[in-house]
């Protein structure tokens, strides 16, 4: 983990171990715990936005991931997915910590691969995010780049006299 | 009255058969005589008198003179000694041939075969083999000491084998190596292979066909000894059998058998396979250090909060891994629509 946080400067991942009991739902925990949780070993300058939190209950033997909105525009519930199947035949027979390095290797190997092709196309990730349009702006725009046709601009059509 | 008579006369008789006769008396001037005179047959035992005890402490020790040095020169030479005319021939110089026979042991067609044979033999190896022939109760004087002329004649040039071949008894013979190869054959080694040569050796009962299978077998030896010392001997000479059945002294049969040369190509190509295997393995190497070397920054973009979380609202993906017969894939909790983006 904390190799990951060499390679990967602006980020932290921490990963949580045990039972949520009552709290049917991992998603729930693990939105409400990356919003309100406090990480001591974490440094002032990796905020809760650029955390990856793995939450795994081995007594309903379920495991989520939540990841902070740094990460909003470059991961995809699918990267998530595929992240914690690397871990899932470990975690099957109870060995946590090696599921988790693989996990982490899955995640890392993901991670620097989006980070090269959002070097190449920056543009195409910022518009995943980009506030929505309004649809009277868009209407106002349409009508102002319009304006009316001019005779002169129609084309002669010559046709022939029957 | 009769019988009276006779039962006494018997009784008489008997009594007279019981009691031993007297000794003779000697006459007491005859004896003084005799005595003047020297000796008396007899006369201490036919006596009364009582033998008078010897006095062991009036014996003088005999005095035996101490052989001189010449004596025990002349009493330690043995006669079956090797002769001092031929040490010269023997142990002098390095022999031109390989085989040393200066007593002539061996008639001169003998010795023209094991020269064949050794020279073949010298020929196909790269270890010689000098063969010194003695006679079979013969003794090398103790003046000579084996080791010190192997060392003496063998240490420079080509190494060599050296037997001291005892005609006939093939059992005493023994084996000395050059210097050069006695630490990469061990004696243990050497000493197999001068017991399987003597067992060779006693197959025949003739002395010259007796060193002539000693020869043979000492060859096929040597031929592992080489082996050995290129370093490409694979097994131990204990593994060897006693002899190739297809290899005999007659039909002089190269003891060496043809290496395997790996042709020019191969070599060629085994370089340009391990040139290029550590060119993969350099490339590798750097690519790991880069890796590990390397930072990856994601550009931030201002992204509108959702659901109320001022940090995150990545919600990603639920696997459940209760039960090992279902793929990770079939145990996805799908996420809820109302929690995606709009």
């Amino acid at each position: 983990m904390e190799r990951f946080g060499v390679s990967f400067p602006q980020m932290f991942v921490s990963v949580y171990t045990g039972s949520l009991g009552e709290i049917s739902n991992l998603r729930q925990f693990g939105f409400w715990l990356l919003n309100r949780g406090v990480f001591e070993d974490v440094g002032v300058e990796k905020p809760n936005e650029a955390g990856i939190l793995i939450v795994i209950d081995p007594d309903s033997k379920a495991a989520g991931m939540t990841f902070g909105y740094l990460l909003d525009p470059f991961f995809e519930e699918q990267d998530t997915f595929d992240c914690l199947s690397r871990a899932h035949a470990h975690w099957l027979e109870g060995l946590y910590c090696e599921g988790i390095l693989r996990s982490l290797r899955h995640l890392r190997k993901v991670l620097s691969k989006r980070c090269r092709q959002v070097r190449r196309d920056p543009e195409k990730y910022e518009r995943k995010v980009a506030t929505p349009v309004a649809v009277g702006d868009l209407v106002r725009k349409i009508r102002g780049e319009h304006r009316p046709v001019v005779a002169s601009d129609v084309p002669k059509e010559e046709g022939v006299e029957p | 009255m009769k019988w009276v008579l006779f039962t006494l006369l018997l009784g008489s008789h008997f009594a007279t058969a019981i009691t031993e006769p007297p000794l003779p008396l000697w006459d007491a001037e005859d004896r003084k005589n005799m005595i003047a005179e020297g000796w008396i047959a007899g006369g201490s035992l036919f006596t009364y008198e009582t033998l008078p005890l010897e006095d062991s402490t009036d014996e003088t020790p005999l005095y035996v003179e101490e052989p001189t040095a010449e004596e025990l020169a002349v009493s330690g030479e043995d006669e079956n000694e090797v002769s001092e005319e031929y040490l010269t021939a023997y142990f002098a110089d390095k022999p031109a041939g390989h085989l040393v026979d200066p007593q002539d042991l061996l008639s001169t067609r003998e010795q023209k075969d094991l020269e064949a044979f050794l020279d073949y033999h010298a020929g196909d190896s790269s270890i010689d083999m000098y063969v010194y022939v003695f006679g079979a109760d013969q003794q090398i004087p103790s003046d000579v000491r084996e080791e010190e002329v192997v060392e003496r004649l063998y240490s420079v040039g080509k190494p060599a084998v050296v037997t001291y071949y005892y005609l006939g008894a093939p059992q005493r013979s023994t084996v000395y190596l050059s210097p050069v190869i006695t630490d990469t054959v061990s004696a243990a080694e050497q000493r197999r292979a001068l017991e399987s040569s003597v067992m060779q050796a006693f197959g025949s009962a003739k002395a010259f066909e007796q060193v002539e299978a000693f020869l043979v077998q000492m060859s096929i030896r040597i031929y592992w000894m080489d082996r050995m010392t290129a370093g490409t001997a694979v097994e131990t000479m204990e593994k060897i059998p006693h002899s190739d059945g297809a290899r005999g002294f007659h039909n002089k049969k190269p003891p060496v058998q043809k290496r395997f040369k790996i042709p020019v190509w191969g070599k060629m190509a085994a370089a340009v396979v391990v040139a290029a295997g550590g060119g993969i393995l350099v490339l590798w190497s750097a690519l790991m250090w880069w890796r590990g070397r390397v930072r990856y920054r994601f550009a931030e973009f201002d992204v509108e909060p959702r659901l109320g979380g001022s940090h995150a609202a990545g919600i990603g993906a639920v696997i459940s891994f209760a039960s090992p017969a279902i793929p990770p894939a079939m145990q996805r909790n799908q996420v809820p629509d109302y929690m995606r983006r709009a």
